[in-house]
C-alpha cells in the first residue's frame, strides 16, 4: 500500500516535472516555433472562447455607446426635420435665380414678409429707395403674385391675388380667349382659387388651359402666368362664361419674390415664361420623337417579318406548285396585298412601309 | 468519484472557462475575477497532483495561445498552481469553504505575481503596484466569487478526501 502511494507520488512528480519542462521550453523557444503552436490552439480549442470574448466586448461597446448613439440619432432626426424646409427653400431660390437670369435686367429681388401667414396683403423688404413704384407687378418663378400698392422708402405693401380688389386682364395662352381674373371670393378651400370672368360665351376653355396676363391695362405685362383652368362656374350671367382657375403661385409659397420695374414691364416679358414653357414643350417633343422612332422601328420590324414570310411562301409555291389552274394560284403581287404591306421583290431586302398606313375604306 | 460527479465537475469547469471569456471583458478594470484560477483549483482538488499539473498545463497553453506575447508563462504558472493545489489539498486541507477561499486568494495572487514576473509585464514601481495593489484586489475578487460558487454548488461538488 505504502509502495503504491510512493509510486503514485513519483508518477505525479514526473508528470508535473514534464509539464514544467515543457512550459519552460515554450518560454525559451524562438517566436517562429511559438507562433504555430499558439495558432493551432487558437484555431481549435480557442475558437469558441475567442467568439465568446468578441461577443462580450461587442455587447460592452454597444452598452457603452448606447447613450452617444442615441444622442447622435436624436440630433440627426432633428437635422433631418429641418432639412425639408431647407430643401424647399433651396429649390425655390434656384428657381428665382433662374427667373432672374431670364429677366436679365429691370427687377428687384425682395422678401415677402407676412405677419400671420398667408393673407391678402404682404410687406416687401424693398421700397422706393430701390426704385419700387406703386402698381408695380410682383412675380415669382411660377408666375404672377400680385401688385405693389403702397411704397415707403425702405419697404412696400403689396396685395396678393387673393385680395378682393385684385384684377388682372387675362387671356388663354394661345390668345384666343380673354377675360378678367380676380380672386374667387368664396368660403372654404376654394377661397384660394381664382376666377376668370367675362369670357365670351362663344369661347370655351378646356380644363388645364394655361391663363396668362394679356398686357391690357398697363399694370401687368403680357405673358405672366396666372393659373390653369379647373372648370366652368355656373353663373347667372347669360352673355359670358366664368372659369375657375388654379393659381400657379400658392400663397404659402410667397417668400422670395421679384418686383418688376416699369421699364422692364414695358419691354415685355413674354420670352421669360415662354422659355420655361418652351423647355417643357421641348421635353415633350423629345419624348414624342422617341415614341415615333420606336413606332417606326416596330413597323419596320413587322414589315421585315412579313416580307420574310412572303418570300418563304413564294419559295414553297415555286417548289411545290399547286395542282389547280395557275389562275387560281394565290399570286404574290402588290395588288393582292393590303395597303401598307411590304411589296415582295426578287431581292430579299424588305421594303419599309409608311409610318402611318393610309386609311382603308 | 463516480461518473455523475465527473460529469458535473466537467460541466462546471467548462462553465467557468466560458465565464472567464464572456464576463471578464464586460468589466475591464485593473483587477478582475479570474475564473480560470477558480476552475483550475476546483478541478485540481479533485484530481491527483499529476492530473492537476496536466489540467494547469492545458489551461496555460490556452491562455498563452490567446496572448502570445507571454507564451509559456501561463503554462508554467498554471502547471505549478494545479500541481501544488492538488498536493496541498491532499496533505493539509479539509473541505472547508473558508480554507478554499483562502487557497483561491493565495493561488490567484501567486498566479498574478508569477505571470507578471515571468512574462516581464511590469518593472519597478509599476511591478510593486501590480504585486501589492492590483494582484491582491484581483485575488480578493476571485476568492469571493469562488467562495460564492462553492457555497452555491456545494451539493453538486465533492472534494477528493484521500
Amino acid at each position: 500500500m505504502r509502495r503504491s502511494v510512493a509510486q503514485g507520488s513519483r508518477v505525479d512528480t514526473v508528470v508535473a516535472g514534464v509539464c514544467v519542462l515543457l512550459a519552460l521550453l515554450a518560454l525559451v523557444v524562438p517566436d517562429d516555433v511559438q507562433q504555430p503552436i499558439a495558432s493551432a490552439m487558437r484555431q481549435t480549442a480557442g475558437v469558441p472562447l475567442v467568439r465568446l470574448q468578441e461577443r462580450a466586448e461587442r455587447s460592452r461597446n454597444a452598452f457603452l455607446s448606447h447613450d452617444s448613439v442615441t444622442r447622435v440619432l436624436d440630433s440627426l432626426a432633428l437635422r433631418s426635420m429641418s432639412m425639408q424646409p431647407l430643401e424647399t427653400e433651396n429649390a425655390r431660390l434656384r428657381a428665382l435665380l433662374g427667373l432672374g437670369r431670364r429677366l436679365e435686367w429691370g427687377f428687384i429681388p425682395a422678401e415677402a414678409l407676412t405677419d400671420r401667414g398667408p393673407g391678402d396683403e404682404f410687406k416687401l423688404s424693398v421700397g422706393s429707395d430701390a426704385g419700387v413704384q406703386p402698381f408695380t407687378p410682383v412675380v415669382a418663378p411660377e408666375g404672377l403674385v400680385g401688385m405693389v400698392r403702397t411704397v415707403d422708402p425702405t419697404m412696400s405693401l403689396a396685395v396678393l391675388w387673393t385680395h378682393p380688389d385684385f384684377r388682372a386682364s387675362a387671356m388663354s395662352e394661345d390668345g384666343t380667349t380673354v377675360g378678367i381674373v380676380q380672386a374667387h371670393l368664396s368660403t372654404g378651400p376654394e377661397r384660394y382659387l381664382l376666377e376668370m370672368r367675362g369670357v365670351p360665351f362663344r369661347s370655351a376653355l378646356k380644363a388645364g388651359t394655361l391663363v396668362v396676363t394679356s398686357g391690357l391695362g398697363g399694370t401687368y405685362p403680357q405673358g405672366l402666368q396666372i393659373g390653369r383652368v379647373v372648370g366652368e362656374l355656373k353663373t347667372a350671367e347669360g352673355w359670358a362664361r366664368t372659369y375657375l382657375l388654379r393659381p400657379t403661385v400658392q400663397p404659402t409659397d410667397v417668400r422670395s419674390v421679384m418686383v418688376l420695374l416699369p421699364p422692364r414691364a414695358s419691354a415685355g416679358i413674354e420670352s421669360v415664361w415662354a422659355t420655361a414653357r418652351g423647355a417643357d414643350s421641348a421635353a415633350r417633343a423629345v419624348y414624342a420623337w422617341g415614341d415615333s422612332i420606336y413606332r417606326d422601328s416596330a413597323a419596320a420590324d413587322s414589315a421585315r417579318r412579313a416580307a420574310i414570310a412572303d418570300s418563304v411562301r413564294a419559295d414553297s409555291l415555286r417548289r411545290f406548285p399547286p395542282t389547280t389552274a395557275p389562275s387560281a394560284t394565290p399570286s404574290v403581287t402588290p395588288s393582292a396585298r393590303s395597303a401598307g404591306s411590304p411589296v415582295a421583290s426578287p431581292a430579299p431586302t424588305p421594303v419599309r412601309p409608311p409610318a402611318v398606313p393610309p386609311p382603308t375604306p | 468519484m463516480n461518473l455523475g460527479r465527473v460529469l458535473r465537475a466537467t460541466v462546471l469547469f467548462v462553465l467557468l472557462l466560458a465565464l472567464h471569456f464572456s464576463v471578464r471583458p464586460l468589466f475591464p478594470a485593473r483587477f478582475a475575477v479570474n475564473f480560470l484560477v477558480i476552475a483550475l483549483l476546483l478541478a485540481a482538488v479533485r484530481l491527483r497532483p499529476a492530473g492537476g499539473a496536466v489540467v494547469g498545463f492545458g489551461l496555460g497553453l490556452l491562455v498563452d495561445s490567446l496572448a502570445p506575447g507571454t507564451f509559456g508563462a501561463g503554462m508554467l504558472v498554471m502547471t505549478l498552481l494545479g500541481f501544488s493545489a492538488s498536493w496541498l489539498k491532499a496533505v493539509f486541507f479539509a473541505d472547508n469553504i473558508a480554507l478554499n477561499g483562502f487557497f483561491i486568494f493565495a493561488g490567484t495572487w501567486l498566479y498574478d505575481l508569477l505571470y507578471t514576473v515571468i512574462g516581464g509585464r511590469a518593472a519597478g514601481g509599476e511591478f510593486l503596484m501590480q504585486a501589492l495593489v492590483w494582484a491582491p484586489l484581483s485575488a480578493a475578487a476571485t476568492a469571493i466569487t469562488g467562495v460564492l460558487l462553492l457555497f452555491l454548488l456545494r451539493p453538486l461538488l465533492e472534494a477528493r478526501t484521500t
